[in-house]
């Protein structure tokens, strides 16, 4: 071997360290950035005539455990899933009610009851039914509270349904711009390591939106699919489309297909909502669509039941002194048909209760509600007709006298009592939880406390002081009533505190349960994480001993040309 | 194995800080007394900690409710007594009448209108407001003589109630689904009406010649009525009594209810107290252990 030989052999062992130095530099410099990974610069003996003649530098980078890597994804997924779960459910939750502050829908329901029983005690008279009337509506109002958080949770749901549908595409966007330097720089044969840790970042940021599958073509492409197989990136970015709706009711709902509602998150047009499960995505609509509306549901059977029931009850019964008019809970239309059996006895009272006037209309010879209207109509002392809205009002002529509907005719359409199936004595109305109020005659016609002792013209019909009707709206409170199965609640038989207690519990257990599995999830995804960042990230004491012993390699190299020229001198001495 | 520096630093941090989060959460409790402030932190049982507070709340109205209907009854039962006092001396005072021990049957008469007035006046006693023989409601003096109705020397065989203002209705307190409690007498009860009529013959009679017919059917009225007062008094003891354990029982209840709920909603302070050094000791070795990984460095050893 010649002595310019060696010096340059040494000089390749000077680039060499020069080389490795630089690298471990950057690891040290990069020690703190997320998803940075060591980088080693890997490099082999120069080989000229089966003869070594230095070092070289063949690659710098590192390889990942793809594995590990796509159980990471995995992890993430599942964790930013149930943590999203879990913080819809704990703040309709919270709305329902805490620890500290008790439950509004339990306190406004036990205060009803009171008021009840305050007014029975105190026989009913105008200021106990004014209490009773403020406590009817403070327990629907809660009741519609408890609706609106559920609907308002739903809305921010469907709100973070279009932020995290324009951070995917975002991802998306940059996943595919670095997909075009990755492949320039591969076919550069430049080391494309740094932007692959980019890239894995990504990776993982977008796996917490919803679950993905990708892989990488030997140009060095990355493409990616949702969990069920939709391309989302392949040679170019597939751009996800979501407009929010805003105002949500529990009557707007995502149909797929249907055209109507929530619309679905497309892409060029094809609805991809259902391909998109997993994630803080997948988690939002199953939030806004399944969890929410089955609260919503429960809440729903819990104000109608309720709200029956309190019906059955306060239609059985007459306000004392009795009202000069009765208005139908509701529209009737006059030509549709009407079939009833039994008999219904309308009354007229005077202020003391006394029956002035009594009349038997049986129900069975009733065809239409025309029939039912002109019946009433015909009665002495009693006019009958449809107002404005449609709503069927019976009135006595007499304006100091009362009406009072008894008797046992019931209307086969829906097997209730005369009275009921109109909602003449209806306490409450309306269709669920979100708008159950007090009927809004109720003020005017009175609550219904007295039963009607006599139909018999002459004797006291409304005795003062009677208050069986409170007492039997009271009773069917305490009484156990059957709730149906409805969303997150099983059919039933409880009273009208123990479903509030047992609906609270439900929503507070399945909170628990997100919660729990949010804290297992997270713990996996955080175990997996430090894995990987322990075993691929920057030992700065394990960089720091590599930088001293490069530097010691660059020492020896410089002596290897130190010696060569010496060598070189003694050379030249020798031939002068 | 090995470990990466910045890992290491992020996890060691994140440690101390679960651990400084559970601290904080144990001092929390330690200072509120609660377990946690959601529904969440009751392991199950907010089902359980709902119907509890409404327990509780139904359970102190009933007991405020059973107490007020207890003086109302012990104040009715105070009212009958001075009534018995009134027909006991009015019956004195008609035996001597008739045996004609006494000189003058006008000054019976007198007496006879003012016991008449007495009775009506304890009739009409009231507590707060509520007047306690005038049943549901009692908003208003249940007794008025004065009711052009009321005229029961008409035919004085038969009951006259025309005087009563009342409600038709016992007073009734909900204690439970099925039982209303009734309590409380009203004013138009036959031993008040009895007692008021023989009184009203009393004070309407001929004195001049003295009507014994009149006195004798006033002392039959008033003696039915003496026994009478005493069985209502009777019934009225026996009312206090079932309002008695009405407030018994719901006390016991209350003691229970809240003893349940505290132990659904409460920490132990002692046991929160223990777990807060605890946490304390393992917060100061988390801290340790993050301070010593950061102060070791190869640095420091080559030169």
């Amino acid at each position: 071997m010649s002595i310019s030989g060696i010096i340059h052999t040494g000089t390749s062992g000077l680039l060499a360290s020069q080389t490795r130095i630089a690298v471990t530099s950057t690891n040290i410099t990069n020690a703190d950035t997320t998803g940075y990974t060591t980088k080693s610069a890997y490099q082999a003996t120069t080989v000229v005539g089966g003869v070594g003649t230095g070092v070289t530098i063949v690659g710098i980078g590192n390889s990942v455990d793809k594995a590990l890597m796509s159980e990471i994804m995995e992890a993430t997924s599942s964790a930013s899933y149930e943590s999203t779960l879990y913080t819809y459910l704990n703040s309709v939750l919270n709305s329902l009610g805490s620890t500290s502050d008790g439950s509004a829908m339990e306190e406004t329901m036990t205060e009803l009851m009171s008021v009840l029983s305050d007014a029975i005690t105190a026989g009913g008279d105008s200021s106990s039914l004014d209490d009773v009337l403020t406590a009817l509506d403070s327990w629907t109002s809660t009741l519609n509270s408890a609706s609106d958080a559920v609907q308002s949770a739903r809305e921010a749901a469907d709100e973070a349904i279009g932020e995290t549908v324009d951070s995917i595409n975002s991802i998306l966007q940059e996943l595919d711009d670095l997909n075009e330097q990755i492949t320039r720089n591969a076919a550069m044969g430049s080391s494309t390591s740094d932007l692959e840790d980019s890239q894995r970042v990504l990776l993982e940021e977008l796996s917490s939106y919803t679950d993905i599958n990708y892989f990488t073509t030997s140009t060095g492409e990355l493409q990616v699919y949702t969990d069920s197989g939709t391309a989302l990136l392949t040679s170019s970015a597939k751009e996800l489309e979501y407009t929010p709706v805003g105002g949500l009711t529990a009557d707007i709902t995502y149909d797929a297909g249907s055209g109507t509602g929530i619309s679905g998150i497309t892409i060029n047009g094809v609805d991809v909502t259902s391909k998109l499960s997993g994630g803080s995505l997948g988690a939002l609509i199953q939030t806004r669509d399944e969890d929410l509306p089955a609260i919503q549901d429960a809440l729903d059977e819990l104000a109608t039941t309720i709200a029956e029931t309190l019906n059955a009850v306060s239609n059985s019964y007459s306000a004392a002194p009795a009202p000069n008019s009765l208005t139908s809970d509701g529209a009737v239309t006059a030509t549709d048909a009407f079939s009833g059996t039994g008999t219904l006895t309308v009354l007229t009272v005077d202020e003391d209760g006394t029956v002035t006037g009594s009349q038997d209309i049986d129900l069975s010879t009733m065809t239409t509600y025309q029939d039912v209207i002109d019946a009433l109509d015909g009665v002495t002392g009693v006019s009958a007709s449809l107002d404005g809205d449609g709503n069927l009002v019976i009135s006595a002529d007499d304006a100091d006298s009362g009406v009072v509907l008894t008797g046992d005719g019931t209307v086969d359409s829906d097997g209730r009592g005369f009275s009921h199936h109109f909602g003449f004595n209806n306490v409450v109305s309306g269709t669920g939880a979100e708008d159950l109020a007090v009927t809004a005659t109720l003020a005017e016609q009175g609550i219904p406390v007295a039963t009607v002792a006599t139909t018999t013209v002459g004797e006291t019909a409304l005795e003062s002081g009677d208050t069986t009707g409170l007492q039997a709206l009271w009773t069917a409170l305490d009484d156990p009533m059957t709730f149906d199965a409805a969303g997150v609640m099983t059919s039933t038989e409880k009273s009208a505190i123990g479903q509030i207690a047992a609906l609270i519990d439900e929503v507070a257990d399945l909170t628990t349960a997100a919660s729990d599995a949010t804290d297992t999830a997270e713990s996996l995804r955080d175990e997996l994480t430090e894995t990987f960042d322990n075993t691929y990230g920057v030992n700065v004491d394990e960089e720091t001993a590599k930088l001293v012993s490069y530097e010691q390699s660059y020492q020896m190299a410089s002596q290897v040309i130190v010696t060569a020229r010496d060598m070189f001198d003694t050379l030249l001495g020798m031939v002068n | 194995m090995r470990v990466s520096t910045s890992t290491m630093t992020s996890v060691l941090l994140s440690q101390a800080m679960k651990t400084q989060a559970e601290y904080n959460q144990t001092i929390t409790e330690q200072a509120s007394g609660l377990k946690r402030d959601s529904y969440v932190g009751l392991n199950g049982s907010a089902g359980l900690s709902v119907s509890l507070s409404s327990d509780l709340a139904t359970s102190e109205a009933l007991v405020t409710r059973s107490e007020t209907a207890q003086t109302q009854v012990e104040t009715a039962y105070g009212a009958i007594s001075s009534i018995i006092d009134i027909v006991q001396s009015a019956l004195v005072d008609i035996t001597g009448a008739i045996n004609g021990t006494t000189d003058t049957t006008d000054s019976l008469q007198e007496s006879a209108q003012g016991w008449m007035e007495d009775v009506a006046d304890l009739l009409n006693t009231d507590v707060g407001d509520v007047y306690v023989f005038a049943g549901a409601g009692g908003a208003s003096a249940p007794v008025d003589l004065a009711d052009t109705d009321y005229d029961p020397t008409a035919d004085t065989t038969t009951a006259d109630t025309g005087y009563y203002q009342g409600s038709a209705s016992t007073t009734t307190i909900m204690v439970d689904g099925s039982i209303g409690l009734e309590y409380g007498i009203t004013a138009d009860d036959p031993a008040f009406e009895q007692t008021l009529r023989a009184l009203s013959i009393l004070a309407n009679m001929t004195t001049d010649p003295v009507d014994t017919d009149a006195l004798r059917e006033a002392y039959a009225l008033l003696d039915s009525a003496n026994g009478d007062l005493g069985e209502v008094q009777e019934s009225l003891s026996t009312q206090s009594d079932r309002l008695d354990t009405v407030i018994d029982q719901q006390t016991e209840f209350q003691l229970y209810a809240e003893s349940a709920l505290e132990s659904v909603q409460s920490v132990d302070v002692a046991e929160a107290t223990a777990k807060a050094s605890e946490q304390e000791v393992i917060l100061q070795a988390s801290f340790s252990a993050l301070s010593s990984f950061l102060n070791l460095s190869l640095m420091d050893y080559l030169s």
